[in-house]
């Protein structure tokens, strides 16, 4: 066996998991595996070399993924998950991939020059009326911690957007007859998301584990309380979340109501007190599907992140609503 | 005390900073199983594993990259985390005992400012472009505390020489009497070395921000950069707070060990456990919070020099 | 001695050389194919509409400038730790009422807002 083979069967599996609208099952059972196996998530295909796709695509988000496919460099495979279930063979048979030295290899000479030739950045007048260079930046659909099937169209001047601009896609796939997450995992699915993008790493880690134990009905009492005692405790923090994303309508969702820190403190006390009345509704999708673009206009890169987070539309539940009306 | 050792120490030295690196990517990886609940023994490999794989990874480089400064990022990195540690005494030994080694050190520090602002700027990429410039924040605002608590202690030895202010602990280590600029020292070598909570650059919110775009041999070198800056951190803040090498029973060098790993374990095991401190929200404490902090520790400590 | 010192970071320089020749190397040896150019830098998976080089935000130019001022200050008082105990208090009011104007300096600007983010 060569050298190449050995490190090849040796080195760790870095998956990117891009989830599609109607792969919520899909991308839990993903992370939780994830979680087992000791894999840690990429942030970005350059790190990844393992390219999840939870649930099953709509042909408006295969390009998307083709991109990130394509922007990645072997040793790399690609695991389509359709369901819960699905997962663990679909992974065993991309680690497979993974470590087939001959396969990888064809990877390698396969891997394309993307040919686009981009042009300069235009400039337009900044809040104090200086004209800097200004930056398209679209926000998902394939992003680490993002709501699948949403895309926020940016336009940035430096870090701070100047205008957003909200796109859904795929939502055409999604199934009416796929069972709603449990409140309590859901929660703590947002929990871990807002935790992950305010690069609180352990308690996020935390999170998740719970969320995957509360959905087998074992999730330990004592940890669960520790956890969101730390959440509510973490000065730091509340420091870092407070005021981002401030839902203050009068016609908002109360669900919604008040910053990303009220929102996540009130969310960590429902999963400790173990509540089990459903986090999400649909009006609360489209009320924020329309207001995202007024909550993010002004605001810094990382501050909208968790926003989006924090807020945690469910897009794919407006797929069903469109269904419905039709 | 503390002498210059012969020429060739310095082979012992990127090995020394190595093993450390090692030890502590290993130590980090294992609290990270503790919290998924996966086996630790499995974790403790994770590190080299993850280097495996970066080795025999098909390099990339992205559409229009300025490849030259991009890659540059790296190397430019990995000396500078390395040279910082050339004054850094092992119990009696130094590399390279300079008479300015504090400014030395600093300055070997301040390199990383370009590398990684350079990494970002290299790839041509949005998030990687975002990610280089947080870096700058984070220095123009986090460099100057650090430069005071550095001060505090040459103040406090009267001298630019490492040796010199391992000496000048004798009686009493620099902590107990400069406590804030040891705190604030800390705190900005994590800063510096832009390790969590301080790791914004790199932020999963920008898909991994300055390294975003990095892949393959030239994402190890990057991040045995990042590495080396911070484990070189943690041996100075043993040797300019902590006493150095001295300590009682055992021989000096392991000593240095001993309360570097330690210093080292804490920024490790605290990185994991604290939000990202965003520049966003943070850039006013630390010029209207640390910067006047360590003035006044200053200050004191100056007042003590002049009146003893 | 100061020449032993120096001559020690060049050998450093040299080993650190090595060491990334031998990654690079090591690399070339082991990896699975040659590099691939031109990929697209990461766009949440959309194309690029332009280049990421591009001038930045304006905050950071006003940044810049209150960290010179403080930075030129650091050249002289460097130097100044190493005789403050011999020249005694008249040191000490010199450096703190010259670092205390610094710091008037930078409330300042923080006041008109050039600490802000949005």
């Amino acid at each position: 066996m060569d050298l190449t083979a050995r490190l090849l069967r040796w080195a760790d599996i870095r998956p990117l998991v891009a989830e599609v609208p109607g792969g919520t099952w899909a991308r839990l059972a993903v992370e939780r595996l994830a979680r087992e196996r000791g894999w840690r998530v990429a942030a970005c295909p350059a790190e990844a070399n393992l390219l999840v796709v939870a649930g099953t695509p709509h042909a408006e988000v295969e390009p998307y993924l083709l991109r990130v496919w394509q922007s990645m460099t072997a040793p790399r495979a690609r695991a389509d998950v359709p369901s819960g279930p699905a997962a663990a063979s679909a992974l065993d048979a991309a680690v497979a991939e993974l470590h087939d030295p001959a396969r990888q290899r064809d990877h390698a000479a396969s891997a394309v020059h993307s040919g686009l030739d981009p042009e300069m950045a235009d400039r337009d007048a900044d809040r104090d009326g200086l004209a800097l260079d200004q930056l398209t930046v679209p926000l998902g659909p394939v992003l680490p911690d993002w709501p699948a099937g949403l895309v926020v169209h940016t336009v940035l001047q430096g870090d701070v957007i100047q205008s957003a601009r909200v796109q859904l896609t795929g939502l055409a796939a999604t199934r009416a007859a796929d069972e709603p997450v449990p409140a309590a995992a859901a929660r703590l699915d947002t929990c871990a998301r807002v935790l992950s993008v305010a690069g609180a790493h352990d308690a996020a880690l935390a999170a998740r584990r719970l969320r995957d134990e509360v959905l087998t009905g074992q999730a330990p009492e004592r940890r669960l309380q520790r956890w969101a005692a730390w959440v509510r405790r973490s000065r730091l923090l509340r420091w870092s979340l407070a005021g981002i994303g401030r839902v203050d309508d009068a016609d908002a969702p109360p669900a919604l109501a008040g910053d990303a820190l009220a929102r996540l403190h009130r969310a960590a006390e429902a999963v400790s007190h173990r509540h089990d009345d459903p986090p999400r509704h649909t009006d609360a999708a489209q009320w924020m599907v329309e207001a995202l673009p007024r909550l993010l206009e002004g605001r810094e890169l990382a501050v909208a992140r968790i926003a989006v987070a924090s807020l945690d539309p469910a897009v794919e539940t407006l797929a069903h609503t469109e269904v419905a009306d039709g | 005390m503390v002498e210059q050792a012969p020429w060739w120490s310095a082979l012992l030295l990127p090995v020394v900073l190595a093993a450390f690196a090692v030890a502590a990517a290993m130590f980090g990886s294992v609290l990270t199983a503790r919290t998924a609940g996966t086996a630790p023994g499995v974790a403790a490999a994770a590190p080299l594993r993850s280097a495996a794989g970066l080795l025999v990874r098909q390099r990339r480089s992205t559409l229009a990259a300025d490849a030259l400064l991009w890659r540059a990022a790296g190397v430019v990195l990995l000396l500078a985390g390395v040279l910082a540690s050339l004054v850094t005494p092992l119990g009696r030994w130094s590399v390279g005992d300079l008479p300015v080694g504090v400014v030395w050190f600093n300055a070997m520090e301040v390199v990383a400012w370009a590398a990684v602002w350079l990494a970002g700027w290299g790839g041509n990429s949005a998030f990687g472009l975002s990610g280089g410039y947080r870096f700058v924040a984070q220095g123009v605002c986090y460099e100057l505390p650090h430069m005071f608590a550095l001060t505090t202690a040459a103040i406090g030895a009267g001298s630019l020489r490492v040796a010199d202010i391992v000496a000048a602990q004798q009686q009493l280590w620099f902590v107990v009497w400069m406590p804030v600029a040891f705190a604030v020292f800390l705190l900005t070598v994590a800063a510096m070395a832009f390790w969590p909570p301080f790791d914004h650059p790199l932020g999963l919110d920008v898909a991994g921000g300055a390294a975003s775009e990095l892949s393959g041999v030239d994402r190890l070198v990057f991040l045995a950069g990042r590495w080396a800056l911070l484990v070189s951190g943690s041996g100075m803040a043993v040797a300019l707070f902590l006493g150095g090498g001295s300590g009682p029973l055992l021989p000096g060098w392991l000593w240095s060990v001993l309360k570097t790993a330690a210093v080292l374990a804490a920024l490790v095991w605290a990185g994991r456990r604290l939000p990202t401190v965003r520049m966003e929200r943070f850039a006013e404490v630390a010029w209207l919070v640390l910067i006047p902090a360590t003035l006044v520790q200053a200050l004191i400590v100056s007042i003590v020099v002049v009146a003893r | 001695m100061s020449m032993g010192g120096f001559g020690g970071a060049l050998l450093v320089v040299a080993l650190v050389a090595g060491v990334l020749g031998a990654l690079y190397g090591g690399a070339l040896l082991v990896r699975l194919g040659r590099t691939v150019t031109g990929t697209r830098p990461f766009l949440s998976g959309h194309d690029p509409a332009e280049h990421a080089v591009s001038r930045f935000h304006v905050r950071w130019y006003t940044l810049t400038m209150i960290f010179l001022a403080f930075d030129m200050e650091m050249v002289f008082m460097y130097p100044w730790a190493l005789v403050v105990a011999e020249l005694g208090t008249k040191a000490v009011i010199e450096m703190f009422v010259f670092l205390a104007v610094l710091m008037a300096g930078v409330v300042y600007a923080w006041r008109e807002g050039a600490l802000r983010w949005t």
